[in-house]
């Protein structure tokens, strides 16, 4: 009785966990989007920002879908104007060029090509997955709770000739 | 040194980058969008936020002033733990921070957007001179303790900075006007215009009227002196952002007012006029983050009618110039190297013997901020200042001291260093331990009064032979946040010691009996803050706070007479609909103050004033969208606040458009 408890007991937390531990809230979105006014150099004006997903992963999908709705209603709301995109991280290659590069969640097993991109064509990617920073391959990441939370990999940025202010710099995690 | 050649020196020092500063442009608006929490450069000289800061500090947000039914910053400041606020006349107020109120002598650096506003002359603040209104303050950061290592001579208790809003991205557009009791009369507009993109220009104008009320002793001579407080102040204050990322700020600011205040108990009479030109450039190089401020301060009095030593008038000119470099070297480790080059002068004609007082001050800084981890975080810094008075003119001749007595420096170093640990999710410990440098004003260090017969007829000599006196300063507090209750419970201790004041000897100068200015012993003060305040607006707010306080003086000069050992402060809010009520309390203990009566002798004792409550309720109404009306209450009974100053109930009407 007590197995079969436990056992439920991990079933339902995988089943919560599995569909929300990674989605990306709308809060962080919000910061993501703000981020991109602290670069050094202003972006230029409707630059491109692309919501990398992957196509194989429904969550992946849902999640992306999700990110478009909400940076289309708060783009607004930030200094830099974007235009935002969908691209699948399977076809980085074929989309059309982009400044800015919001990893949606699912894209994990991508991030090593993702970063590749990202380095060669001077793509900020922004992700709400802090591990994907910490393993220096995305080159911001953001948390909406508990705490507001904003870290940046400086070998990222450097690689990709991104540059954020210094005042920015001292009130980020670096890694 | 000469002060001529050391004049010199100055710009010299400045081209070598080793002056420091304390203004640092920031876009607060961006940054607390960005983090949702406020943030702050006062604390340590670089940005951060201010659930990280090491210092022990308390912030007064707009929402905050909304709210607050406040027609003025000391009436603010007066809720906050640890500050204490009183009035000897109605149009000034003295503000401390922990201890030390007096008319005269602040320790406390007041900043307006990093531009320092302390009146060098008599080392105080004149509140009423500052050229902002509440409608433009985006925040107000009370740090607690001394801060001498990053703002210099005289932030030995605290810094008080006042934010205001960003003319580029946080518009301000409003008009007030205020009627009341005692003759209120208050009228500012605010209007803030967009030049281009990423530039922009805040124009605010006000002015305000009161009748002068409240005199304890209200002899004839007394009520001679009273005088109706009035004050206009137009300031423009403009902004541009260069596409390269740097940005320029502009300050130009001039404030009338005429107003009775008090220097130790007798009445001056006085119109002061104040004017202001700042501008400051920041821009991100490959060495940092580089900002160079520089600023021009007058304060004239051009009348002063005292009762101790008749009419005079005063003159203070001010330029600073400061420079300094924020960068981080890797992850862990920021830096700040600055500088500062401040020149002041002060003609006071029968005040100064017809001659000016001057002092020069060249001073060098460094701040470290070290991360072990997001959780522990230290900052240290450290500021060396080199003070050279100075006094050219005429001597009188009874004067003891010659110009060249004057030609002296004095050199100093601060120090600050703090420690931050987040030990869970909900609780901080900061620890503090600073050096701070009082230093004596002009007027102490070479005025000479020379008091009429009601007042014993003696001369009374400033001195150049004063010192800096170190002050000694440690602190520990912990805040705990109650999430279930959107409240933060914080509890300070501080110790801080003073090893010497500014006090008066009687001695015989040129054979007749006067007074000298002299350095002498000094005093220990301890504390404890204990504080509780729910931030979330909706509904029911609430908060209160409750400060002990001790002060030991080595020898009794009147300070801890001035300091209520106890004070509580508590608020409470209701929001429904389009109504706002907020009902604010003060209990302060007893104190005692100086009088002086004029006679032959003339006649001094020690008053005890009671202990007083002040209740304040405030009523709004969003009548439209863009019109506030409000009734307040500043005080529902009148109380006496020192001695010779009594409050008077005061109450008023205020309506707010925003446009």
């Amino acid at each position: 009785m007590v197995r079969a408890g436990t056992l439920g007991a991990i079933w339902l937390a995988c089943l919560i966990f599995s569909s929300t531990c990674c989605a990306t809230s709308l809060k962080e979105v919000r910061i993501g989007l703000r981020v991109v006014d602290f670069l050094a150099v202003p972006l230029s004006p409707h630059s491109r920002l692309a919501i990398l997903y992957d196509s194989r992963n429904k969550d992946s999908q849902d999640d992306a879908k999700a990110i478009l709705s909400w940076v289309i209603a708060e783009r607004n709301g930030v200094k830099t104007s974007v235009v935002p995109v969908l691209v699948d991280v399977h076809s980085l290659d074929t989309a059309l060029e982009f400044q800015i590069g919001f990893l949606a969640a699912g894209t994990e097993a991508s991030y090593a090509a993702v970063h590749d991109f990202a380095r060669t064509h001077g793509v900020l990617t922004i992700s709400s997955d802090l591990s994907c920073v910490r393993a220096a391959k995305c080159s911001v990441g953001v948390l909406g709770a508990p705490r507001v939370e904003v870290s940046v990999n400086r070998q990222v940025l450097e690689a990709s000739g991104i540059v954020f202010s210094e005042a920015f710099r001292m009130m980020v995690t670096e890694y | 040194m000469k002060p001529e050649r050391f004049h010199l020196l100055s710009p010299l020092l400045l081209l070598l980058g080793i002056e420091t500063a304390t203004a640092q442009q920031l876009d607060y608006g961006r940054y607390e969008d960005l983090f949702g929490e406020p943030v702050t450069v006062s604390a340590t000289g670089k940005p951060e936020r201010i659930s990280d800061t090491p210092v022990i500090m308390d912030l007064i947000t707009a929402e905050d002033i909304r709210h607050s039914g406040a027609r003025d910053i000391p009436t603010l400041l007066r809720r906050l733990a640890g500050v204490d606020v009183t009035h000897a006349a109605p149009g000034t107020a003295e503000t401390a921070v922990r201890g030390y109120l007096q008319p005269l002598g602040s320790r406390v650096m007041v900043t307006l957007n990093g531009r320092q506003v302390y009146f060098d002359g008599f080392g105080t603040d004149f509140w009423a001179t500052l050229p902002v209104e509440l409608a433009e303050i985006r925040q107000i950061e009370v740090i607690k303790g001394s801060q001498s290592a990053l703002y210099g001579f005289n932030a030995v208790d605290g810094v008080i900075n006042i934010v205001t809003f960003d003319p580029i991205g946080d518009p301000v557009n409003s008009a007030q006007g205020r009627i009341g009791n005692h003759a209120l009369r208050e009228l500012s507009a605010t209007v803030t215009q967009s030049l281009t993109d990423g530039a922009g220009i805040r124009i605010t104008a006000a002015s305000d009227h009161v009748h002068d009320s409240g005199i304890v002793r209200s002899t004839p001579d007394n009520l001679d002196f009273a005088k109706n407080p009035n004050r206009r102040s137009v300031s423009a204050n403009g902004a541009v952002d260069f596409s390269d990322g740097s940005r320029l700020d502009a300050e130009l600011s001039h404030t009338d007012v005429s107003l009775r205040w008090i220097a130790l108990y007798p009445f001056f009479d006085t119109r002061i006029k104040t004017d202001a030109i700042k501008a400051a450039y920041t821009v991100d190089t490959a060495i940092g983050r580089v900002n160079g401020t520089a600023y021009y301060t007058t304060v004239d009095m051009p009348w002063v009618q005292s009762q101790t030593y008749g009419p005079f008038s005063t003159s203070d000119r001010t330029g600073v110039v400061q420079i300094s470099d924020l960068f981080k070297i890797g992850p862990d480790d920021s830096f700040r190297i600055g500088g500062e080059g401040r020149r002041s002068e002060m003609g006071a004609a029968a005040l100064t013997g017809e001659g000016t007082l001057s002092s020069d001050l060249v001073a060098t800084s460094l701040m470290w901020e070290h991360s072990f981890s997001p959780a522990y975080s230290m900052v240290n810094a450290a500021r060396y200042d080199y003070f050279q008075l100075g006094r050219t003119g005429p001597v009188p001749l009874r004067d003891p001291f010659s110009n060249s007595s004057f030609d002296r420096a004095i050199g100093g170093v601060s120090v600050n260093s703090a420690f931050v640990a987040k030990v869970s999710a909900a609780d901080k410990l900061r620890i503090g331990f600073a050096r701070g440098l009082d230093l004596p004003s002009l007027n102490s260090f070479g005025q000479i009064e020379r008091y009429q017969a009601g007042y014993g007829r003696l001369v009374y000599y400033g001195s150049p032979y004063l010192d800096a006196s170190a002050v000694y300063d440690y602190q520990a507090g912990w805040e705990h946040a109650l999430p279930s209750l959107g409240a933060s419970l914080n509890v300070n201790a501080f110790h801080q010691m003073t090893m010497k004041h500014v006090s008066s000897a009687y001695g015989l100068v040129n054979g007749a009996l006067g007074l000298s200015s002299t350095m002498a012993t000094g005093s220990v003060a301890n504390g404890v803050e204990v504080g509780l305040q729910r931030r979330i607006r909706n509904g029911w707010s609430w908060g209160a706070n409750y400060t002990l306080e001790r002060l030991h003086e080595h020898f009794d000069w009147g300070y801890r007479n001035a300091q209520p050992a106890h004070k509580a402060n508590a608020n409470l809010g209701y929001e429904f609909g389009d109504w706002e009520a907020n009902l604010f309390a003060t209990y302060i203990s007893a104190t005692k103050g100086l009088v002086i009566v004029p006679g032959r002798p003339p006649r001094g004792w020690i008053a005890d004033i009671g202990d007083y409550t002040i209740l304040s309720p405030r009523l709004a109404w969003h009548a439209r969208e863009n019109v506030v009306i409000e009734a307040v209450a500043e005080n529902l009974w009148p109380y006496q606040e020192t001695a010779p100053q009594r409050m008077e109930t005061s109450y008023f009407l205020s309506v707010k458009i925003t446009y």
